[in-house]
């Protein structure tokens, strides 16, 4: 079967288990322990504040620290209706860089409906994991979090080179965690970061039953390294 | 001791605790005093007679202490915590601790020392067999069957003092003699005794019976200065303040990957620093909390990290001899002579107990090189000296970060951006006089601020919150108990303890410790004698692994500062606004309540903590808003 069918199927598979948290409560609940992690993953001094329910949108402010000087904020209204504004520290105050916003009110090509239809379900759900390799849950995962095909280096002030902010990631969940992953600076972090989530994954798809679609639970997805 | 938990390679910063297992020796130590350890490593191998170590007080001589032990391989025989054992600092507790040392030892070689000593005189306490139940009379046992035991056998000892010092001095030596070579002691927190107490006083009868031994002696340098007789000519090793350039690398290493970012302002922490590692952790720590509120610019921050370290270690702290003082300012060093004046509370003893000013050298002809400490230097100095090290350092830094683009005409904002501020002003921030007026906090600051310490079980840090109004607190305590659950599940326990001539405090505070829980939230009430505040000064060590809120009111805080010098380095201290409703917002409640309110599923949670204790402020927000409209 071709790579890209397979793989295709994956990054639905990969996005439906960690990104799509179902109801207000798995929101919350993913929302928090994604803030609650980013002290141990980034190695900072302090916990970001909770996130917070206000004017609808579930919000939350992140200070991506120290040597970047930067911080964002998030809106979350659905899946794919949020905003991420950046912030620079600079000497004075902060300063407004840029947003990430997506609203999914828009048409943008229906990836998942596509796949869907080439899926024929169940049938051939069991074809596509069999045939499936660890090294294309390693490809997806660089593709989605990693190391987005289409991507900004930010040249000032976010200086490193290896942080890659991908720009056409539609999904609020999986354009926070990306966030996670690229914002960090410790490189022994990352990789022991990417080597888990490929194994995570890997385990969750390889280990799921055609007839449940289980999301994975967030203290997994969150484990520290 | 529970330890910190550590980052790999990102931020450690703690409030400047010794430093004790093998990661932290490698990933955190700086050798700021490579020859004292060079000589303390050739005395543990070599020498057999005592010696004293002194510095001054968060000048690194534990960690210094623990390296040196580990390098060499060699631990000592005995450990006895001067400072960690006793209640009431009486000869009966300092003899207690000796004995029940000598006899732990004894135990655990298998020798029998007490049948020759002890003939049957404290059969009552000790039960028929002298080895059972060693363990209860060491350190924490304050379960109130313990201390009442404790309690006795300190009396029991103190009462007939100089026959029982005959007592372990041969229990001690019988011991040296058994083992065959000289027993190795090492007689821990002294340092945290001023030359001129009544506790001292009586430890100096023991100070002279360990001489005996191969005893490593911690002191605090007033000790070293000390020209009394309980200390004979034993050889003495003082470790001056550090170099600036070993501080830095401090504040780099407590930083780890993300030590870039304080590149820049390291030189000007290091300044402010003084040459004391724990003075600068918590300018770190402080100019650290400050930069991660959006809106703060980096001036803001760095002023902040000065007034509220100059909070944490001086305010209301009683001042030392104004002409001492700007004698050194003026010359950069003090006469020897200075320190063996007796009997005046504001002598340069005390001065330098307290880190008023730091001894930066080794002496000659008398003469120690000395500075005033940067933080209250501005209390001594007429004007500021615009070619002070500090005030150039901080220039330097200015211009580096784009704040100043003309030397000291520099401008910048403030954190609401809009009044503008000159360099000077933030000079004036820096070094004006913040002793006797610091400024309050409202509790949205105090929770920003030590939101690295009471968010997680494993920074044991300590808040002292001083208040005026009591009618905030309870609300206030709400508000600091949810917030502190709003990531782990963290059990709090709050008391009330009354200190004053018929009370005892601090058996009631080491009975409180014995609760299993993870904030220790302790309000003080009556009126604390001099004893009971000088007592648990010295307990300062026994606390480092304590996640701790004290609440204390104003008014008597500013006596009990007074005897608090070890104490208020462990803490950071905030002045609580009275107007709590000023930094809390019902809509802020609100938008936190609803987040929580659904994932509440179990009383036993964090989130049921979060939700519980808001709730609690919001309701006394609604009140006390209604009460303003009505």
């Amino acid at each position: 079967m071709d790579r890209d069918i397979i793989r295709a199927f994956l990054w639905q598979e990969v996005t439906f288990l960690g990104f799509r948290p179902s109801g207000d409560k798995g929101r919350k609940k993913w929302l928090r322990e994604y803030n609650r992690s980013l002290l141990d993953f980034w190695e900072l001094g302090d916990y970001p504040d909770t996130p917070r329910v206000d004017g609808g949108a579930l919000t939350g402010e992140i200070d991506a620290g120290f040597n970047l000087n930067l911080f964002f904020d998030y809106s979350v209204y659905e899946p794919e209706k949020f905003a991420v504004r950046f912030l620079r520290a600079s000497n004075r105050a902060s300063e407004f860089m840029w947003t990430h916003e997506v609203d999914g009110n828009y048409f943008d090509f229906p990836s998942r409906s596509v796949l869907n239809r080439l899926d024929e379900r169940r049938k051939r759900n069991s074809a596509l994991r069999k045939e499936a390799e660890k090294h294309d849950v390693a490809a997806v995962i660089d593709g989605l979090l990693c190391h987005p095909r289409t991507h900004q280096h930010i040249e000032y002030p976010i200086t490193p080179h290896k942080i890659r902010i991908g720009g056409g990631i539609g999904n609020a969940f999986l354009f926070l965690f990306h966030l996670r992953y690229q914002l960090c600076l410790i490189k022994e972090k990352r990789l022991a970061e990417r080597g888990r989530l490929i194994e995570l994954f890997w385990d969750a798809i390889k280990n799921k039953s055609d007839h449940y679609r289980n999301e994975l639970s967030v203290f997994e997805l969150f484990k520290k390294v | 001791m529970k330890s910190i938990k550590r980052h790999s390679f990102g931020v450690n910063l703690d409030q400047g605790i010794p430093l004790s297992s093998e990661w932290e020796f490698k990933n955190l130590y700086v050798d700021c005093h490579g020859e004292t350890v060079d000589e303390l490593l050739s005395w543990l191998k070599e020498d057999d007679a005592p010696l004293r170590l002194g510095g001054q007080i968060g000048s690194g001589k534990s960690s210094l202490i623990v390296k040196a032990f580990k390098d060499s391989g060699i631990e000592p025989d005995i450990v006895f915590q001067f400072d960690q054992d006793g209640l009431n600092l009486s000869l009966g507790d300092f003899l207690r601790i000796v004995m029940v040392g000598f006899l732990r030892f004894a135990s655990n070689a298998d020798m029998d020392v007490s049948s020759c000593f002890l003939s049957g005189e404290l059969d009552d306490l000790f039960g028929d067999d002298w080895k059972t139940g060693l363990d209860q009379w060491h350190s924490d046992g304050f379960l109130p069957g313990v201390y009442k035991k404790k309690t006795a056998l300190s009396q029991r000892l103190g009462g007939q003092a100089d026959y029982y010092r005959n007592v372990v001095g041969a229990m001690g030596n019988a011991l040296q003699e058994k083992i065959g070579r000289p027993l190795f002691v090492f007689a821990s927190g002294i340092d945290k005794y001023e030359t001129d107490c009544a506790a001292y006083f009586s430890l100096g009868s023991l100070i002279r019976m360990l001489l005996s031994y191969k005893t490593l002696f911690e002191v605090n340098a007033v000790h070293l200065f000390h020209t009394a007789n309980e200390w004979g000519g034993i050889k003495k090793r003082f470790l001056p303040s550090m170099p600036d350039e070993r501080i830095e690398k401090i504040i780099a290493k407590r930083m780890g990957a993300h030590a870039a970012s304080v590149k820049e302002a390291a030189p000007v922490l290091s300044k402010m620093a003084g040459g004391n590692p724990r003075q600068a952790l918590r300018l770190l720590s402080h100019f650290q909390s400050c930069g991660k509120k959006r809106g703060a610019g980096l001036s803001d921050s760095m002023a902040f990290a000065v007034r509220s370290t100059t909070r944490d270690f001086f305010s209301f702290a009683p001042r030392p001899d104004l002409g001492i003082m700007r004698y050194i300012v003026e010359n950069g060093k003090i006469a020897a002579s200075e320190f063996s004046l007796f009997g005046d509370k504001d002598t340069a003893r005390r001065a330098m107990y307290g880190n008023w000013f730091f001894i930066a050298g080794d002496g000659h002809d008398g003469e120690w090189p000395a500075q005033i400490n940067p933080l209250v230097k501005g209390f001594f100095q007429e004007d500021i000296n615009l070619k002070d090290p500090e005030v150039q350092a901080l220039e330097a830094w200015a211009r580096q970060v784009d704040i100043s683009p003309a030397g000291l005409s520099f401008s910048t904002h403030d954190l609401s951006g809009e009044e503008k501020k000159t360099g000077e002003k933030l000079i004036n921030d820096l070094f004006s006089d913040h002793l006797e007026h610091p400024l309050p906090s409202n509790l949205s600051d105090v929770f920003d601020v030590m939101a690295s310490v009471l968010l997680s079980k494993e920074r044991p840090d300590r808040v002292l919150i001083v208040f005026k109004d009591r009618s905030v607190i309870e609300a206030a305590r709400a508000y600091l108990f949810g917030k502190a659950n709003s990531y782990e599940y963290q059990r709090f326990s709050h008391t009330v303890i009354s200190g004053g001539e018929q009370a005892t405090p601090l058996r009631d505070f080491f009975e409180h410790l014995q609760e299993e829980t993870d904030i220790y939230s302790i309000e003080f009430a009556g009126i604390w004698t001099k004893d009971q505040l000088e007592s648990l000064d010295k307990a300062r060590d026994r606390l480092v692994d304590r996640q701790m809120i004290w609440w204390i009111e104003y008014d008597p805080l500013m006596k009990y500062f007074q005897y608090w010098t070890q104490l208020r380095q462990l803490f950071s201290v905030f002045i609580l606004d009275d107007e709590l409703l000023a930094s809390l917002s019902m809509e802020d409640m609100e938008n936190d309540l609803e987040f929580f309110q659904e994932m509440v599923d179990d009383e036993q949670t964090s989130e049921a903590n979060v939700f519980h204790n808001l709730k609690i402020v919001l309701d006394y927000l609604r009140a006390a808003k209604g009460a303003g409209n009505g």
